[in-house]
């Protein structure tokens, strides 16, 4: 640094070279940027910067954005006023299920989040409250992962949308700017562009075609359809992915703290303002693991004893692996005996 | 306003431009109005403060140096000054505290400029410098953006007179500047951002982290501190060059110090060296008479002083009373490690203190970073191997990617370090190939494009 050469002393010309020159030389070294940003802009590729009428794409997109969009597209038509809230396993609640056990006329949407927090679950209820929403029903699908996460996730794939975040729009783009930019997604994705193939191997993409319904974002799992082709043999063949449980009662360690709770009555309070009929589910984990009694404690003081039901541990539903996808998912036919059960006494 | 936002982006393109295409005197007020902007859009108090003391301070010095000439006492104007200045520092960083309050905000850069000020004026005191006569001069020298709200704390002898000349950059020095800008993003967003989070989740939690977890964290931040801070730095001196003005360097290769006494040399090194000058020195003057007690009294007393500078609470002053501990043992126990470095061999020795002073660091700055010395005493007490369930807690709930992200840029900043210790290293990139050259500006730059944690535009040091 003391032997570079430091400040001019000379013409205005000079000085305007200098400046000119280093501006030159920028624009040129920007130019492979330049040109990443406007293939992102032209591709869209997460499907964030316009809107679109179908949310089907090669390209595995940020959930919570899609859902919300899915919701803004059909509100006006549809009118939804039930809600089904939590992390991925909310797949195995469809919406034409659920809606049986509800008062005629009430229509319901999925607004689920891969990994959800209660955070996120809490300012998606509040967005919905800005928004004008009915919020008249709702089923919360949780597990005990989902109630230890009080703040919320990030990454392009988890982060809110700047609706529900409240989070300049203009930051969370430029997180899709750089999860575009990643050589993890970039490599892959500029290999689809050219071949047009999604390779199941290629990371972030979506092999699959088409997996949720437009109207009101229900999940169609491919896996159900290699349930139907394979029958039996989808377990047998999968048998590390479906380890034997041993049938002794383990409890999981305590997930919900001081400020997990505040997060809960965040969600109550929104409830409780529109006098919300709540469902909070304990999703039927396959490796049997109990849900905390103190959690489940606190979870029935908050939202009411009737209205928690806690499937995790030893019982009938996650005795029967058939019920399940993967020991992380279970299937509509396990979600439809849930809410069969939960709604048996209505 | 911070470095790494788009509203900072915007605000530079702007004045950068406009000072390239203003005369001499025109680009004095180009620098002037970009500080103005950058303080005020954090709070306009904050400006209105920075003004106040930077008013306060010129007249000051011209009193004291009036005071000078007429031979009357400059002492009493100096002393009133100073302790002014100390007192309204006192006032702001202790409000909340003194009043029971909450309501009060600490000034964004506070601490810095008024140790500008008081060095300043100390100067002055001394007849070591003129009185700064141009107040447009003396404000640019006081709120200079690029350096306002984390330092470096500059000298009045090194930045007046480049304040006095401004003039544009030459091409290889804004070049520089814009690699330092590079090398402290990389700092910043690579290293620091990625692992902060998880370091502040467990002295967050450290009732119920694990002994491992607990280890580990006090292992990782100072590595944190020191990407988040020289990050900053190499950031300010970047800009500072892209304007043509040369800032001081605040960090030489901290972790290679084999002594306490070194490391302070080597980290943060425009206030370390502040406090020698204008604290430590004159303080060793007055206690000669009592020989090496002298020399640990004003030794503990400086130290205590670093540490309080960071903030108001023991835990400060517990850092900086270990900081001067240290350092009187290492006084006073240099002729036993001399022995023991030639029974041993120079280069074990040196890797042994090398180790010894980066884990002496770490233990303190658990009390710079803990609420309370109760709680920085329980982390200190619980670190361990032991863990909760798996050796998995080890990474502290970092996952690989921000594993590998983190230790290779940790690993490149290391090389950085050292070869830059060797010589400067961008001067001799320089004469590479531009095809090399080039290859390497673009793997950097999209290693923090691709990879950077953006979104966390906040500084560990911007509280100070």
């Amino acid at each position: 640094m003391k032997n570079i050469p430091e400040t001019i002393t000379g013409t205005n010309i000079c000085q305007h070279s200098a400046f000119l020159r280093l501006v030159r030389k920028m624009m040129l070294f920007a130019i492979p940027f330049w040109a990443l940003i406007a293939l992102y802009v032209y591709d869209d590729p997460f499907m964030v910067l316009r809107k679109y009428d179908l949310y089907d794409s090669d390209v595995m997109l940020n959930e919570h954005h899609v859902g919300w969009q899915i919701y803004k597209n059909h509100n006006d038509s549809v009118h939804f006023n039930s809600f089904i809230l939590g992390n991925s396993c909310t797949m195995a609640f469809r919406c034409k299920e659920w809606e049986k056990y509800l008062d005629s006329g009430d229509r319901a949407v999925r607004l689920f989040g891969n990994s959800e927090s209660i955070k996120a679950i809490s300012l998606k209820l509040r967005a919905l409250d800005r928004e004008g929403a009915e919020i008249k029903n709702a089923l919360i699908i949780l597990d005990r992962a989902s109630l230890s996460h009080f703040e919320l996730l990030t990454g392009a794939r988890n982060m809110l949308p700047a609706a529900i975040s409240g989070r300049n729009p203009f930051s969370i783009q430029l997180e899709f700017i750089q999860a575009f930019a990643t050589p993890d997604f970039l490599y892959p994705y500029l290999k689809y562009r050219i071949t047009g193939n999604v390779e199941r191997n290629m990371k972030r993409m979506n092999p699959y075609g088409r997996i949720r319904d437009s109207k009101n974002n229900d999940a169609f799992n491919p896996r159900e359809k290699q349930i139907q082709q394979e029958g039996e043999a989808y377990w047998k063949n999968r048998k590390k992915e479906f380890p034997e449980r041993d049938g002794i009662v383990t409890i999981a360690e305590p997930a919900i703290f001081q400020k997990q709770r505040m997060v809960l009555d965040e969600i109550m309070e929104v409830l409780r303002r529109h006098g919300t009929s709540i469902r909070v589910i304990i999703s039927p984990d396959y490796n049997q693991k109990e849900l905390h009694p103190n959690d489940r404690k606190i979870l029935q003081n908050i939202f009411g004893k009737e209205n928690v039901y806690d499937f995790s541990g030893i019982n009938e539903f996650t005795k029967d692996y058939h019920n399940y996808y993967e020991p992380g998912h279970y299937r509509p036919l396990l979600g439809n005996k849930l809410l069969e059960r939960i709604y048996k006494d209505q | 306003m911070s470095f790494i936002s788009i509203e900072f982006v915007l605000l530079f393109l702007i004045y950068f431009t406009l000072y390239h295409f203003v005369g001499d005197k025109g680009r004095k007020f180009v620098l002037l109005a970009a500080s103005g902007v950058f303080i005020g859009y954090f709070n306009t108090v904050f400006l209105f403060t920075a003004l106040a003391v930077s008013l306060f301070t010129y007249g000051a010095a011209i009193l004291i140096e009036q005071a000078h000439e007429k031979k009357r006492g400059p002492r009493l104007i100096y002393w009133s000054s100073i302790s002014c200045l100390i007192l309204c520092w006192i006032g702001f960083r202790y409000a909340n505290r003194l009043t029971g309050a909450t309501g009060f905000i600490f000034p964004l850069g506070m601490s810095f400029y008024t140790f500008q000020a008081i060095g300043y004026l100390t100067e002055v005191y001394w007849e070591e410098e003129k009185a700064e006569r141009h107040l447009i001069d003396l404000l640019l020298y006081m709120l200079l953006f690029m350096k306002f709200l984390s330092g470096p704390i500059e000298r009045s002898a090194d930045l007046l007179p480049q304040v006095h000349k401004l003039s544009p950059a030459s091409y290889p020095m804004m070049t520089y500047g814009l690699k330092l800008i590079v090398v402290g993003l990389v700092k910043k967003l690579l290293l620091a951002d990625h692992i902060a989070p998880y370091i502040d989740g467990v002295f967050d939690s450290m009732h119920t982290a694990s002994g491992v977890q607990l280890f580990m964290a006090c292992l990782l931040y100072p590595v944190e501190l020191y990407a988040d801070f020289s990050g900053y730095t190499d950031m300010a001196i970047g800009i500072g060059m892209l304007f043509g003005l040369k800032l001081s360097p605040n960090f030489a290769h901290p972790f290679a110090a084999q002594t306490t006494a070194e490391f302070w040399r080597r980290w943060h090194i425009s206030l370390s060296s502040w406090v020698r000058d204008y604290l430590f020195l004159p303080l060793s003057s007055l206690t000669r008479r009592w020989g090496q007690w002298g020399v640990a009294v004003s030794l503990m007393v400086t130290f205590i002083a670093l540490g309080i500078w960071h903030g108001a609470g023991w835990t400060f002053a517990v850092y900086g009373l270990i900081q001067g501990l240290v350092i009187v043992w290492e006084l006073r126990t240099e002729k036993i490690r001399n022995k023991v470095r030639e029974h041993i061999g120079k280069r074990l020795f040196a890797t042994l203190s090398v180790i010894r002073t980066y884990l002496i660091f770490a233990v303190s700055l658990v009390f710079f970073k803990a609420q309370s010395v109760s709680d920085a005493f329980y982390f200190l007490r619980n670190i361990s191997f032991q863990t909760h369930t798996s050796w998995k807690e080890i990474n502290i709930g970092m996952s690989d990617h921000i594993c590998i992200v983190a230790g290779s840029t940790l690993l490149l900043i290391l090389l950085y370090d050292f070869f830059m210790s060797k010589g400067d290293l961008h001067l001799r990139f320089e004469k590479q190939s531009a095809l090399v050259r080039w290859t390497v500006y673009y793997l950097i730059v999209f290693a923090v494009f691709a990879y950077g944690k953006f979104g966390t535009e906040d500084f560990i040091y911007l509280q100070f």
